[in-house]
């Protein structure tokens, strides 16, 4: 165990200084003259020198390559051309934001999903099924704004019980907190628990076809027991893979949930970066968004390893 | 034409399930009205009539207006355009670059597969739409940059995939005798592998259409994709939120489209993976 979780951890590394690089090349990938591409045409000269040199253009791309990596492990991605502050201090603010939705849709959405999973699986063919598995393949097609505008017509605009944007933490107003996050919440969520419901379903569908839940049917336990000490134990090892994935995705959704609830989080800040041109914020935001996959992924991996002793030998 | 025969089982397959038969028929409506937008359309897609900002439906506009008085069914009609040709072109450039780096990669073995594995997994563990968003902050948007970029970042799928088929038909018999022939390294490849892993390619490429026209639906709502005048589904929805009071079905009816057609190419998907995979024919 020790060894595979050595192993896993070193390819991390490997890929996440791989991502470095591309998250550094991004600025040598502009066409034409990054300055001009980052701050336009109209730069005054000083100012065009100062990012200049602040970008270290005038060094070869390796050296530049190292200054930078230098300064993003002691925390300086340098100065955010729109907010002319820190970008560190810029995203510092706002990443507890959109890591308090991300988890909080992953924690609503994984034993939901799991329970319709296992609904549609024993019930298969049955109209529960049916039901279940229309809505979850409807609703991993909707596209997520499209979701999150619905609902804020449907229950801000046209009932008008909930406030149809904005964020404040619990510690500071809770009622006002919880209305303002159940929307965003409920619409990325929602994503997480079709996909779930549709992985659980299968793998529990593969699982149930097994000899050994046969065996522990005809030993006379009860159906209940079967189902969930037996069958959904194994059943959810392939669910575990795809954990890594679904933060991965509430994280990429948490852009558009929170763009349309006008909500301070980093996927705002990210969308405002781009439009922008803000380099540095924007290759900030690429890289904790890699950094928190990449250690979740590991993390699953792990759990993976724990509860499926066979991916330890491989 | 030895494989005529298993082509027309398999398309025997497909449309033997009313499921398939429904989806590929939207899908074809879709498809018809993309390529006939201009016959279709009531309205020049662009035309703005500035006597009608913002009117809900009514006879002469079916779907109303939007803030420039323009005819939301027409946009909605022209929007199909960029949809269907922006997910049919990323995913057949993801398919040319992933798979041909998927072979290359499981054919040589060794060092040349341990550089493209790790690359693949390090533009994996970036979320797709992220990785697409940060690329269009250095090249741009537009039809032609979208697809490329979206494109680039979901080719990492294909070369996992593809890398898999020829570990496993590298074992047989035949790439050996073809090897022993004195055959060259890229004819086995194209010749022999590329042949016998066609059909999780297709499969791969109808699935990944639908997630395609989404990412690109959500870039142009973002304001990162497609943008104004043209029309496309995902910047239609972004417009129409300002004024979701006065008239929600601008900002509403373009999210239905993307659903609807999503919805269509992945139960497409889904047929013809059951339809070409022997171990799933004949079963839900």
């Amino acid at each position: 165990m020790k060894t595979y979780v050595l192993k896993r951890t070193g390819q991390m590394l490997l890929i996440i200084f791989l991502i470095s690089i591309f998250t550094f090349m991004l600025v040598s990938l502009i066409p034409g003259d990054p300055v001009y591409a980052m701050l336009g045409e109209e730069v005054s000269q000083e100012e065009y020198d100062r990012v200049y040199h602040e970008l270290k253009l005038d060094q070869p791309i390796i050296m530049r390559y190292f200054s930078w990596l230098t300064g993003a492990v002691r925390g300086d991605l340098g100065q955010s051309t729109q907010f002319h502050k820190p970008t560190l201090e810029v995203l510092s603010e706002r990443i507890p934001i959109t890591l308090f939705f991300s988890l909080s849709a992953f924690v609503i959405s994984i034993p939901l999903g799991i329970l319709f999973g296992v609904i549609s699986a024993v019930y298969r063919g049955k109209p529960a099924d049916t039901v279940v598995t229309l809505l979850a393949n409807i609703t991993a097609c909707l596209p997520q704004f499209w979701i999150a505008l619905l609902v804020m017509y449907i229950f801000a605009m046209k009932l008008g019980w909930l406030p149809s944007y904005g964020f404040t933490w619990f510690s500071e107003d809770m009622a006002m907190g919880i209305k303002q996050a159940i929307m965003p919440l409920f619409c990325l969520a929602m994503g997480g628990v079709a996909t779930t419901t549709r992985q659980t379903r299968s793998s529990m569908l593969e699982v149930i076809r097994q000899d050994y839940v046969r065996t522990a049917r005809s030993k006379g336990l009860s159906r209940k027991k079967v189902i969930f000490l037996h069958a959904l134990k194994n059943a959810l090892i392939p669910v575990i893979t795809i954990l890594g994935m679904r933060l991965g995705s509430m994280l990429a959704g948490s852009m558009f949930v929170e763009s349309v609830f006008n909500i301070p989080g980093m996927g705002s800040l990210f969308v405002k970066a781009i439009q922008s041109r803000d380099i540095p914020v924007v290759q900030a935001c690429v890289l904790v968004t890699a950094l928190v996959s990449c250690i979740i992924n590991l993390l699953t991996d792990i759990l993976y390893a724990v509860v499926d002793p066979r991916v330890r030998y491989e | 034409m030895k494989n005529n025969g298993r082509w027309k089982k398999t398309i025997k397959t497909l449309f033997a399930r009313k499921v398939a038969i429904f989806s590929s028929l939207v899908v074809v409506l879709f498809i018809a009205m993309a390529v006939f937008a201009p016959l279709i359309a009531p309205y020049d897609p662009n035309f703005a009539d500035f006597a009608a900002f913002l009117q809900g439906p009514s006879k002469a506009h079916l779907l109303g207006t939007d803030n420039f008085g323009r005819d939301v069914l027409s946009r909605i009609i022209y929007g199909t355009r960029v949809s269907l040709i922006i997910g049919v072109l990323a995913v057949m450039i993801a398919c040319v670059i992933g798979t041909f780096f998927g072979m290359v990669a499981g054919y040589f073995g060794g060092i040349v597969d341990d550089v493209i594995t790790r690359i693949m997994e390090a533009i994996r563990a970036i979320p797709q739409i992220i990785l697409a968003m940060a690329l269009t902050a250095v090249f741009g948007s537009g039809i032609r940059n979208l697809a490329i970029i979206l494109g680039i970042s979901s080719m990492a799928g294909y070369v996992r995939m593809m890398r898999g088929q020829v570990l496993t038909i590298k074992q047989a018999d035949y790439i050996m005798a073809g090897k022993l022939q004195g055959n060259k390294d890229f004819r086995l490849m194209f010749k022999h592998i590329l042949p016998n892993s066609i059909s999780p390619i297709i499969v791969m490429m109808t699935q990944q259409v639908g997630s395609t026209i989404l990412a690109e639906a959500g870039l142009s709502f973002l304001g990162l994709g497609i943008s104004a005048p043209t029309a496309s589904w995902g910047s239609m929805v972004s417009e129409g939120r300002l004024f979701l009071l006065q008239n929600p079905v601008f900002a509403l009816v373009p999210g239905v489209c993307v659903a609807v057609l999503v919805i269509s190419l992945n139960m497409f998907g889904d047929g013809v993976r059951d339809a070409l995979d022997p171990r799933l024919r004949g079963e839900v």
